[in-house]
């Protein structure tokens, strides 16, 4: 498999690669896999009470494309709006790691990931409405 | 089917039950038929591989080096009909894959293009959640086993993995004796297989790690 200089260099320096506290209410936590190749990607997003992605931590395990895609993923939504992560299209990483047509599922589990990373915030929120954010920003 | 050699009926054996000439395959053969046996899971892979070791014989090159060019070309389309039937039913997991495929499912396509911008979607694939969640937490712990060199750890994981695979598997082989198999509890059950499976493969270990783990 011939990778792309930009897919090579996230996968051998992944941006943003760990854990934050799944727990915590501003954090939301999206843990998405691709059946098809078994791979799993947990992506998490922190969130300000501006609604602004302060921070992105993602762990992949799977091929170069996944970890190479999720590296970018948040690397991108870091700085966003829950409203501008949510559409960050799967087709935009496909175009800036230049991955092949059998890569393109990985970017698809990114979007996803981002997706359901939102989601779960968005629950958590919807849960604890009445609390005050324990939000840092 | 009609013989090419000898234009009458030849069955549908792999020689014309006339005149013994090789016959092309029949495009309608599933993998099961190319070995006469019936379509389900539970087979003997003893008796399988003396079927396919007894037709590789009749098959064999050899055979055919002087033979007219219609039948080097039919023993060779058999060949490759029979290997590839061989490959997939002789495994557990690509003869369960191509059962369900022969159903018109194809295992991980439909969860894969799930997607989680529905609010409900999550929800709806409970089981899903839960595997992924035990997935990867099976595959940190075996990337801080092997960054701390803990190969008795590694080890544990490996085999306990298996047993998971192992379990699946079993499950999926019930799943199609039933009278009434469910299809989509057997797929499940075999995307869940994949990602151990998936795993397994991760924790082979590869040339070069052992050293590069102290």
């Amino acid at each position: 498999m011939a990778y792309s200089g930009k897919v090579i260099d996230h996968y051998e320096n992944p941006r943003n690669v760990g854990s934050l506290d799944k727990e915590a209410p501003n954090v939301g936590t999206g843990l998405v896999g691709a059946p098809a190749c078994g791979d799993v990607m947990k992506l998490q997003i922190q969130v300000s009470d501006a609604g602004v992605i302060e921070d992105a931590k993602f762990k992949t395990f799977g091929c170069g494309s996944a970890i190479a895609s999720s590296s970018l993923a948040t690397e991108w939504i870091k700085g966003m709006t829950l409203e501008q992560a949510m559409s960050v299209r799967n087709t935009q990483i496909v175009q800036e790691l230049n991955l092949p047509p059998v890569k393109i599922h990985c970017s698809v589990l990114a979007e996803d990931a981002i997706k359901s990373a939102i989601a779960d915030y968005r629950r958590k929120q919807r849960g604890s409405q009445t609390q005050p954010s324990l939000g840092e920003s | 089917m009609i013989c090419w050699s000898c234009e009458k009926n030849a069955g549908d054996g792999m020689l014309c039950a006339g005149c013994g000439a090789v016959q092309p395959p029949l495009r309608t053969a599933d993998h099961f038929r190319v070995f006469g046996l019936p379509r389900k899971f539970d087979l003997d892979v003893a008796d399988l591989e003396w079927r396919y070791k007894e037709m590789t014989k009749v098959l064999h090159p050899d055979r055919f080096a002087r033979a007219d060019a219609r039948a080097r070309r039919a023993s060779l389309e058999r060949s490759v009909q029979l290997n590839l039937a061989w490959r997939t039913l002789s495994q557990p997991v690509a003869r369960a894959e191509y059962l369900l495929s022969l159903e018109g499912i194809e295992v991980g396509e439909p969860a894969g293009s799930k997607r989680s911008d529905r609010p409900d979607s999550r929800a709806t694939q409970p089981v899903d959640t839960a595997l992924l969640v035990e997935v990867m937490e099976l595959r940190e712990a075996l990337a801080e086993a092997r960054a701390r060199g803990d190969s008795a750890k590694v080890a544990s994981l490996v085999a306990g993995v298996q047993a998971l695979h192992n379990r699946e598997m079993a499950e999926v082989a019930a799943g199609f004796a039933a009278a009434q198999p469910n299809l989509a509890a057997i797929t499940a059950r075999l995307v869940a297989a994949r990602y151990y499976r998936r795993f397994l493969e991760e924790a082979e270990p590869h040339e070069g790690e052992e050293d590069a783990a102290k």
